[in-house]
């Protein structure tokens, strides 16, 4: 087993390092580990098995909730966004930083990736903000962090990965990630109030005080918004939609919604659908190489006797996870957050059953650790989208977002102690 | 990178496309014939009945399309995720080699699996394989449509490979390489 270790892990450090497409060094490893390790006929298995894993009536919401995120990512959303939200905001300490934490969590209800929400959120508010006089670095460290909430917050591309590479409902995990995600929205909006109380400086004052009814005039702008939230979660969340059937409701909804807008043409629908095929087949082909790969990694046992070789070690799931969440931190690093995922499941997913841990609270658990690898360097995409936008230097808004790290972290501690947090919606739903 | 045949695989992004649309449209038309059918039960009269049979097959089949026949578009266009962190500051003399590494497995690899596909394609038409629903859809279909879309990913990567060898060869000073493959 030691030599079947050490091939693979070389090969998979080689293949990824050397910058060959994630998908393929995917695949790659899983032909070495079955042609080598194993008597199976390599590349039959290799078709039959990405063919089973690329038609599934579950595996079509993931286009459909990516189709979704990039026609709302080009309509108007953001904007409605932040003029329906600010005039609540106004007051609370911290102000308008609030409406980063608060419309990246609302958004993130709508998409399904962190990396949307950021720039879509950060196209509004950075200069908005800014304009205003709010300390930058906490404008980007607040942005970078809430922007991740998009993972965790259904409908979510990296939880629906997660699902079909467990087996897992899609459903029961979308409702499971429901409650941490409010519970992180407020962490991140209780830090922001006690940051601003201790350098009340450097918050600007509040704008005029407008009337209650002018306020609610204000958010008449959220209204489709919440429409879409509870149409798409709340459709799942009764029992009267699987995740497909509600992500498509969803791709026409945000149509409609970008059509009332005037943010619709031909040329915008076309760029959002372009987008769509472009991050669902390299998504797809991701998880057709993952897919293999866990066949192959069936077929060495390699999976079962780390499970096993794990178990003998005597480890308390409580060790285990503070051992798993260094490690996922380490991994998140260098590699996407999807890789992470799907790497995980392939490889270590025995050993997490074997140590009794619940797989829908595994994925929760995984996907805020893969939140905290958004924003840390060198490779952390929320970084990237941010870089992109301001021409900041990456660790410069690392940095920012650093104090947001540690509240995840501060969300994993939670979770663990508390897994109802989790647990608690999933189960209520019932069987649905 | 230049891609002389890059109109080939738009025409791969379209279809792939096309097979989106049409699963988005086939779901959304189910669900209004499901409402229609509460209302009419509530209405106090028969159910209509109004139901797409079979759509979860044809739309994990069109799932297919969608996820094969884009392949080569979204490699053309820098979609595909890569960890460029190691070999992203190397000098172009270098880098152009390990281009040409990465280019050469991954067109070994789509090229054995598309061998591979199409010897499950031909089983499916020798043994007249179909879906178990209640369709009976004949699986030689989605799976061509798997076949032609991993051979158009084989062409682009062969494109690129030939392009980059030229450049490798030739004046390997030049080689640029667009790392933008973002999530």
């Amino acid at each position: 087993m030691l030599v079947m270790m050490t091939v693979l892990l070389v090969a998979l450090l080689l293949l990824l390092g050397s910058g060959v497409w994630v998908a393929f060094s995917l695949m790659g490893l899983a032909w070495i580990a079955i042609s080598q390790f194993s008597s199976i006929p390599t590349g039959d298995v290799m078709a039959s098995d990405i063919w089973s894993a690329s038609y599934s009536w579950e595996l079509t919401a993931l286009p459909m909730f990516i189709w979704m995120g990039e026609i709302l990512f080009r309509s108007r959303l953001a904007e409605d966004m932040f003029s329906g939200l600010s005039p609540w905001l106004q007051r609370i300490p911290g102000r308008l930083l609030h409406t980063n934490v608060v419309g990246c969590g609302l958004f993130a209800a709508v998409s399904g990736s962190s990396a949307a929400t950021c720039a879509t959120m950060g196209k509004m508010s950075i200069p908005e903000l800014t304009k205003r006089g709010y300390d930058e670095r906490l404008v980007l460290g607040t942005l970078a962090g809430s922007a991740t909430l998009g993972l965790l917050i259904p409908p979510s591309i990296i939880l629906i990965v997660y699902a079909v590479a467990t087996d897992q409902s899609i459903a029961r995990l979308f409702m499971a990630g429901v409650l941490p995600g409010v519970m992180l929205i407020t962490l991140f909006a209780g830090y922001l109030m006690l940051w601003s109380w201790r350098h009340p400086d450097k918050v600007p004052p509040a704008e005029a005080r407008i009337g209650f009814m002018d306020k609610l005039r204000a958010s008449r702008r959220l209204i489709p918004l919440f429409a879409l939230i509870v149409g798409v979660i709340g459709s799942i969340y009764a029992g009267i939609a699987s995740p497909t059937e509600a992500a498509a409701v969803g791709v026409v909804l945000s149509l409609l919604l970008a059509k009332l807008q005037g943010a619709m043409s031909r040329r915008i629908f076309m760029e959002a659908l372009l987008g769509a095929v472009k991050t669902s087949t390299m998504i797809a082909f991701i998880l057709a190489g993952a897919s293999f790969l866990t066949a192959a990694m069936g077929f060495t046992g390699l999976p079962s006797d780390l499970a096993a070789w794990i178990g003998t070690l005597g480890l308390s799931p409580l060790m285990l996870l503070a051992v798993l969440t260094v490690f996922f931190i380490l991994l998140g690093c260098f590699l996407d957050g999807i890789s992470v995922v799907v790497l995980t499941t392939s490889i270590m997913l025995p050993m997490v059953e074997a140590a009794g841990i619940d797989l829908i609270w595994f994925g929760i658990f995984l996907v805020i650790v893969v939140e905290m690898s958004q924003i840390t360097p060198p490779v952390g995409f929320n970084l990237f989208v941010l870089q992109g936008m301001t021409g900041r230097n990456i660790l410069h808004i690392a940095r920012a977002a650093l104090p947001f790290f540690g509240l995840m972290l501060l969300g994993v501690i939670l979770i663990t102690l508390f897994p109802q947090i989790v647990t608690y919606l999933p189960e209520a739903m019932g069987n649905s | 990178m230049q891609f002389r045949l890059r109109p080939l695989y738009d025409l791969g992004a379209y279809g792939a496309a096309l097979c989106l649309c049409l699963i988005c449209t086939l779901i959304t038309a189910q669900i209004l014939g499901r409402l229609a059918d509460m209302a009419a039960e509530q209405l106090a009269m028969d159910s209509l009945g109004l139901t797409i049979p079979g759509l979860s097959e044809i739309s994990g089949f069109l799932l297919v399309g969608a996820s094969f026949l884009g392949l080569a578009y979204t490699f053309v266009n820098g979609g595909h995720i890569r960890v460029t962190l190691l070999i992203g500051h190397l000098p172009p003399k270098i880098r152009v080699f390990i281009e040409l590494w990465c280019l050469s497995l991954a067109l070994l690899l789509a090229s054995y699996l598309a061998f591979y596909e199409y010897r499950l394609l031909a089983d499916s038409i020798a043994f007249n394989e179909t879906s178990y629903g209640l369709l009976r859809i004949p699986l030689w279909i989605p799976q061509s449509a798997m076949l032609i879309g991993t051979l158009l990913f084989c062409l682009a990567l062969l494109e690129a490979w030939v392009n980059t060898l030229v450049i490798a060869l030739t004046r390997p000073a030049t080689f640029q390489v667009d790392d933008s493959g973002h999530e």
